[in-house]
C-alpha cells in the first residue's frame, strides 16, 4: 500500500511541518535527488566526464601530445605494434601510434556535444509538436500523429548513409539525423501529457478566466511538462551518445579523422588481440558514460516523481 | 471473548521526508451482530488501521496484537491470512471497480472466489449459489445478470455485487472502507438500508469506517473517534452525538449544518491537521482545540473513562463535561480557567480506562 | 430585475462512432431544457446526483460549454453568442469557484502568480499593483498574505479552495458559480470554507450559484433551492419551504434518503427507498424522466411531460406531493426492464 493523495497532503502540510517556504516541487525533488546515492554517484561520474572533456588540450599540453598527432617511434613497437599504458602513454597508443588518452578526451568533447545538442534539438522539436497536437487535438493532432507515425517507421541506419553519402559525415549534419530520430519518441510522450493536462481543472480555470489558448499553453500545460520532459532528455542523452558512436564506428559520423568514440573503437578491432586496452578504455568509457546518463535519469524521474506514477515510459 | 479484539496498533511508514506515524496506539473490539463505525477526516489513520489488519500496508513498521477469534492477525503467516481474507473476513472498499476485474463475468468471479476456499463445492453449484447472492443483495434478475461483465452495472449495482461477494463465504466480519462515498444519496439508502438488513439476518459483525457521521449515525452500534493517528474517543452511537466529550468530537458535530435548517454560524474547527511526520508535543489536538490548558500542550492524554458507561475519551477535560448542555460548558470553562488542573482531583468520581 | 436568467437551455453531448467518418450515433442529454432565475445578491442552491446536469449547467452559464440551445442573460444581455470582446467582458463578471481543490491549482505556479492570473489576463494594473492586491486578496479569504511566494502542494486542501476563491474574486465579479466547492474537503474543514463563502457574499454583495450534491449544506447556504434530475429541474422553491414541504417526488425521495448526523432524527424519519438507478441520459425515458422510480407515479406520468408549474414554490410533476402527505415508496430495490 502506499499513501493516497490526502494523506500525502496531511504530511507535507500540517501546521507543525517545519518552516517549509518556498520549498516548491522543484526543490523538493533536488533534496530528493540528494538523497538518492546511486543517482549522486552517477552525477559525479557524469561530471568527471565533462572534466575529461574539458580538460582535453591539458591532457595533451602536459603529455605532448597532440589528438591526432602520431608518434610513430615511442608510440609503436619496432614491430609495428601499439605500445601499452606507460609513463609516456598513460592508456598506450593506437594502431597510428597516437596517443589514447588524449583520443579520447578529445572524443569526450564530440560526444558529450552530439548528446546534448541532438537532444536538446529534439527536445524542442518535440515538445513543440506534442504540445500542439495535444493541445488543439482534432485535425491538428491527426496530421501531427501521422507525421510521427511516418518518422518512427523510418529506416533511420540507412537514411544516415544515404544523408552522409551525400552531403559527407559532418557533425552538423549527425545532430540533425540524431534529433530527427529521437524527437517523435518525445513528441508522443508529450502529446499524451498534454491530453491528460489538458482535462485538468487547472486548465478549465485558465479558460474561464478568459485566457487564450497560447497563454494558457505556456503558463499552464508547459511547466507541468517539465518534469516529464526532463526525465525523457536526460534519457535521451545516453541514447544520442550510443547513436553517435554507432554512426562513427560505421563511418558515417564525424569525419574520421577527428577523435570519437565510435572512431576510436572502430580503429582498435585490428589491434585488439595484441593490444587489448585499445578496445577496453573507450568501450568501458562509453558504457560507464551512458550508465550514468540512465541512472541520473532514473534518479530525476524518482525525485520528480516520488510515487511511481513512471512518467515517460508509456 | 470478542471476536475481533484490538491492541495498541501503531503503524508507521519510512519515506524520503520522514517516518509518517500514521497509527499510534489505537485499541478497538467488536462483537458479532455488531457494527462499530470508526469515523476520522483523512489522515486520521481510520483506514491503514483496518488495512493492517488484512496485511494490505506492506512496507509499513507494525506494533500491537489483533486477535481474531483468537489468533493474532498481524503475526500470521501470510499465506494463512489470505485465506483468512474473504473467507472469516470479508472488505468491502469505496471503488467496487478497482476490486472487481473487469474482464470477467461477475458470475464466475463470485464462483472462483467460493471455489477458492471451499473447493469441494461444485461448479454448478457454485453458481446456483452465486445468483442466490445476487439476488440476496436485490439484483433483479440475478440467474441473468450473473453473467454480466461488472462495466454493465451501474456505480450502485456493483457495491451491492461487492457485498454480495463479501457475504459469499458467510464471513464473521465485515470491514466497509466508505463504502458508500461514491454513491448517490438515494442509492446510498438502499445500500445502508441492506447492510442493515443482512447484517441482522447473518449475525455478522461489521466495522464500518467513513468520514460521514450521517452515515455512522444510521448504522452504528458504537463509535471510535479518530483524529492524527490517535483514538480520539469512544462511544455507543447516542452517547457520542449527545454527550460527547472530546472537543474534536464536538466540533465535528458543530461543523454540520443542523437538519432543523437553522442559519446560525457553523462553528468550524479552526486551522488544519498536523503534519504526520512532525507531530505537535502534547495532546495532537490541541493547537485546534478551543478548551486548550498548558497542560495539554506536555502531556498527552490517554483514553481515559468519562461520564457514562464504556464512554472514552483522549481528552484532560473534567470527565463530568460531556455533551453541550449549560452545566458541562461550565465544568470546561472552570478547567479551563484553572490550567493545568487534575482531573483524578477535581473529579473524584473518574478513573483512568485501561 | 434578475441578474441572471437561464431561458430553456439544453446541452448535448454527441457520441460519436466511426473509423474515418466519425457519425453521431446518440447524444447525451446533460441538460435538457432549464430554465432559472437568480436575482442580485441572493445565492440559488442546485442539487442533485450525479448525472443530473448540474455541473454541466455550471459550465453552460460560465460559458466553458457552449449551449446546444436556449439563451443565457446576465444583466439583461444575452451571452450566449459572445465572442471576443464581449466574451472576455462578460468573465469579468463571473467567476467560478471548482471542486477538486488539488486539481484546480497548477501544481507547478506559485499562488502569488495564480491569483494574479485574471489581473494579468485581463491586464489590470501593473506588477506591484497586482502583487498588492493579490496580497489583499489573500488576507480577505484568510491566507497569510507572506505566503504568496508557496506552492499549491504547501497547503492543505482547505487552504487551496481558500486560494482558488481568492482567484475567483480577483476581478470583483457579480456573479460566482459554485460548483461542490467543499464536497471534496474534510468535515471541519467544510464549515469553515462555507462561513468564508457567506462572509464574503455579506461583505461584497456577491450572487452565488451554488451547486452541491449534500442537502444540507445547500440548504444552509441557499436563499432558494432547485433540484435537478436527469438533466430537468423538477422543483424550485426558497430553501425552507423546499425543505419543509417538498412537492415533487422525487424531492421528498433525496431529502428522506440523505442521512443526518442525527441518531434520533434519523430513526425518527420514515425513508422513501427509491426502486433501481438513475436511467442514462442517453435515452431518458418518456413523460416524466422520474416516472420509472416515482412511487406516485400513474399512466399519464409516462406520456405527457410535466410542466415546472406555480409562482414562488414550482414542481415538475402531475400528481404532486400534498402537505401531510407520507409517502412510503417502493419496497422493491432493482432496475426495472
Amino acid at each position: 500500500m502506499s499513501l493516497t493523495e490526502p494523506q500525502i497532503e496531511a504530511v507535507h502540510s500540517g501546521e507543525h511541518a517545519p518552516a517549509v517556504a518556498g520549498r516548491g516541487p522543484w526543490r523538493l525533488a533536488f533534496d530528493r535527488l540528494r538523497r538518492d546515492r546511486a543517482a549522486v554517484v552517477s552525477a559525479v561520474v557524469v561530471a568527471l566526464v565533462v572534466v575529461l572533456a574539458a580538460c582535453a588540450p591539458l591532457l595533451a599540453a602536459i603529455t605532448g601530445h597532440g589528438p591526432a598527432e602520431r608518434f610513430p617511434t615511442t608510440g609503436l613497437t619496432p614491430e609495428g605494434i601499439p605500445v601499452g599504458p606507460s609513463a609516456e602513454f598513460w592508456l598506450g597508443a593506437d594502431g597510428l601510434g597516437r596517443d589514447l588518452l588524449v583520443r579520447l578526451a578529445y572524443g569526450a568533447r564530440i560526444s558529450l556535444l552530439v548528446g546534448v545538442l541532438a537532444t536538446l534539438l529534439a527536445t524542442v522539436f518535440g515538445v513543440t509538436v506534442g504540445m500542439l497536437a495535444g493541445f488543439f487535438g482534432g485535425a491538428v493532432d491527426a496530421v501531427l500523429a501521422r507525421v510521427l507515425d511516418v518518422v518512427l517507421s523510418f529506416p533511420y541506419l540507412l537514411v544516415a548513409i544515404v544523408l552522409a553519402a551525400v552531403y559527407g559525415a559532418s557533425i552538423p549534419l549527425m545532430i540533425f539525423v540524431i534529433a530527427f530520430f529521437s524527437f517523435a519518441a518525445m513528441a508522443r510522450i508529450v502529446r499524451g501529457q498534454t491530453f491528460a493536462i489538458r482535462e485538468r481543472e487547472y486548465v478549465e480555470a485558465a479558460r474561464s478566466l478568459g485566457a487564450g489558448p497560447f497563454r494558457t499553453m505556456f503558463v499552464d500545460v508547459l511547466p507541468n511538462l517539465i518534469a516529464p520532459v526532463t526525465v525523457l532528455a536526460s534519457l535521451l542523452i545516453p541514447t544520442s551518445i550510443v547513436f553517435e558512436a554507432t554512426l562513427s564506428f560505421l563511418g558515417l559520423g564525424v569525419d574520421p579523422r577527428t577523435p570519437s568514440w565510435g572512431a576510436i573503437l572502430a580503429d582498435s578491432v585490428d589491434f585488439y588481440r595484441v593490444s587489448p586496452g585499445l578496445l577496453l578504455f573507450p568501450a568501458a568509457l562509453l558504457l560507464i558514460t551512458t550508465l550514468a546518463f540512465n541512472m541520473l535519469g532514473d534518479g530525476i524521474r524518482d525525485a520528480l516523481d516520488p510515487r511511481g506514477d513512471r512518467i515517460g515510459t508509456r | 471473548m470478542r471476536l475481533l479484539e484490538v491492541t495498541d496498533l501503531r503503524v508507521s511508514f519510512p519515506t524520503p521526508d520522514g517516518v509518517v506515524q500514521a497509527v499510534r496506539g489505537v485499541s478497538f473490539g467488536v462483537d458479532r451482530g455488531r457494527t462499530l463505525g470508526i469515523v476520522g477526516e483523512s489522515g486520521s489513520g481510520k483506514s491503514v488501521s483496518t488495512q493492517t489488519l488484512m496485511g494490505l500496508t506492506r512496507g509499513a513498521t507494525v506494533t500491537g496484537a489483533a486477535l481474531f477469534e483468537g489468533r493474532d492477525l498481524l503475526t500470521m503467516p501470510r499465506e494463512e491470512l489470505r485465506r483468512l481474507r474473504g473467507a472469516r473476513i470479508a472488505m468491502i472498499f469505496q471503488d467496487p471497480l478497482s476490486s472487481l476485474h473487469p474482464l470477467y463475468r461477475v458470475g464466475r468471479q463470485i464462483v472462483e472466489m467460493i471455489r477458492v476456499h471451499e473447493p469441494e463445492v461444485g461448479r454448478e453449484q457454485a453458481r446456483g449459489r452465486a445468483a442466490e447472492l445476487l439476488g440476496l443483495v436485490g439484483i433483479p434478475r440475478p440467474a441473468e445478470r450473473v453473467d454480466d461483465f461488472p462495466h454493465q452495472f451501474s456505480g450502485g449495482m456493483r457495491q451491492r455485487v461487492m457485498i454480495a461477494m463479501a457475504l459469499a463465504l458467510n464471513p464473521a466480519l465485515i470491514i466497509a472502507d466508505e463504502p458508500t462515498t461514491a454513491l448517490d444519496a438515494t442509492v446510498q439508502a438502499q445500500i445502508i438500508d441492506l447492510m442493515v438488513r443482512l447484517q441482522r439476518e447473518f449475525d455478522t459483525a461489521l466495522i464500518m469506517i467513513t468520514h460521514d457521521l450521517g452515515v455512522i449515525a444510521d448504522i452504528a452500534d458504537d463509535v471510535l473517534v479518530m483524529y492524527a493517528g490517535k483514538p480520539a474517543e469512544y462511544a455507543d452511537r447516542r452517547t457520542l452525538y449527545y454527550r460527547a466529550h472530546h472537543p474534536y468530537t464536538t466540533g465535528l458535530l458543530e461543523s454540520i449544518p443542523k437538519a432543523t435548517g437553522t442559519r446560525e454560524r457553523l462553528q468550524p474547527v479552526p486551522g488544519q491537521p498536523p503534519s504526520l511526520i512532525h507531530l505537535p508535543p502534547g495532546c495532537v489536538f490541541h493547537p485546534r482545540c478551543r478548551h486548550v490548558m498548558d497542560r495539554c500542550r506536555s502531556e498527552e492524554p490517554p483514553m481515559l473513562a468519562v461520564a457514562g458507561e464504556g464512554h472514552r475519551s483522549a481528552c484532560w477535560l473534567p470527565g463530568a463535561a460531556v455533551g453541550p448542555g449549560a452545566e458541562a460548558e461550565r465544568l470546561r470553562d472552570e478547567a479551563q480557567a484553572a490550567g493545568t488542573r487534575r482531573r483524578d482531583k477535581g473529579e473524584g468520581d473518574v478513573a483512568p480506562a485501561d | 430585475m434578475s441578474l441572471l436568467r437561464i431561458e430553456d437551455v439544453r446541452k448535448y453531448f454527441p457520441i460519436k462512432e466511426g473509423l474515418f467518418v466519425r457519425r453521431e450515433i446518440a447524444r447525451v442529454h446533460a441538460v435538457d431544457g432549464v430554465s432559472l432565475e437568480v436575482n442580485p445578491g441572493e445565492t440559488l442552491g442546485v442539487v442533485g446526483e450525479s448525472g443530473c446536469g448540474k455541473s454541466t449547467l455550471a459550465r453552460c452559464v460560465t460559458g466553458l460549454h457552449p449551449v446546444t440551445s436556449g439563451r443565457i442573460v446576465f444583466d439583461g444581455q444575452d451571452v450566449t453568442r459572445l465572442s471576443g470582446r464581449g466574451l472576455k467582458a462578460f468573465r469579468r463578471d463571473v467567476q467560478m469557484i471548482f471542486q477538486d481543490p488539488y486539481g484546480s491549482l497548477n501544481p507547478r505556479r506559485r499562488v502569488g502568480s495564480i491569483i494574479a492570473d485574471p489581473l494579468v489576463v485581463h491586464r489590470i494594473g501593473d506588477a506591484r499593483a497586482r502583487r498588492r492586491r493579490v496580497q489583499e486578496l489573500m488576507e480577505l479569504v484568510g491566507l497569510n498574505p507572506e505566503h504568496y511566494n508557496r506552492f499549491p502542494a504547501e497547503f492543505s486542501g482547505g487552504q487551496r479552495q481558500r486560494i482558488g476563491i481568492a482567484r475567483a474574486l480577483a476581478l470583483k465579479p457579480r456573479l460566482i458559480v459554485c460548483d461542490e466547492p467543499v464536497s471534496a474537503l474534510d468535515v471541519s474543514i467544510q464549515a469553515q470554507v462555507i462561513n468564508l463563502l457567506t462572509d464574503l457574499q455579506g461583505e461584497l454583495g456577491l450572487t452565488y450559484v451554488f451547486i452541491a450534491h449534500d442537502l444540507s449544506v445547500v440548504r444552509y447556504v441557499s436563499d432558494r433551492v432547485a433540484v435537478m434530475y436527469l438533466g430537468k429541474v423538477v422543483e424550485v422553491a426558497p430553501g425552507e419551504q423546499l425543505y419543509r414541504e417538498p412537492r415533487h417526488p422525487y424531492t421528498y425521495s433525496l431529502l428522506s434518503a440523505a442521512s443526518v448526523a442525527d441518531p434520533d432524527a434519523s430513526a425518527a424519519r420514515s425513508r422513501v427507498i427509491l426502486a433501481g438507478d438513475v436511467p442514462s441520459p442517453i435515452t431518458p425515458p418518456p413523460g416524466c424522466r422520474f416516472h420509472p422510480r416515482c412511487p406516485k407515479a400513474q399512466a399519464r406520468c409516462s406520456t405527457e411531460e410535466p410542466l415546472l408549474l406555480g409562482v414562488e414554490h414550482r414542481a415538475a410533476c402531475h400528481f404532486p406531493v400534498e402537505p401531510g402527505e407520507r409517502l412510503t415508496g417502493a419496497t422493491r430495490s432493482g432496475d426495472r426492464p
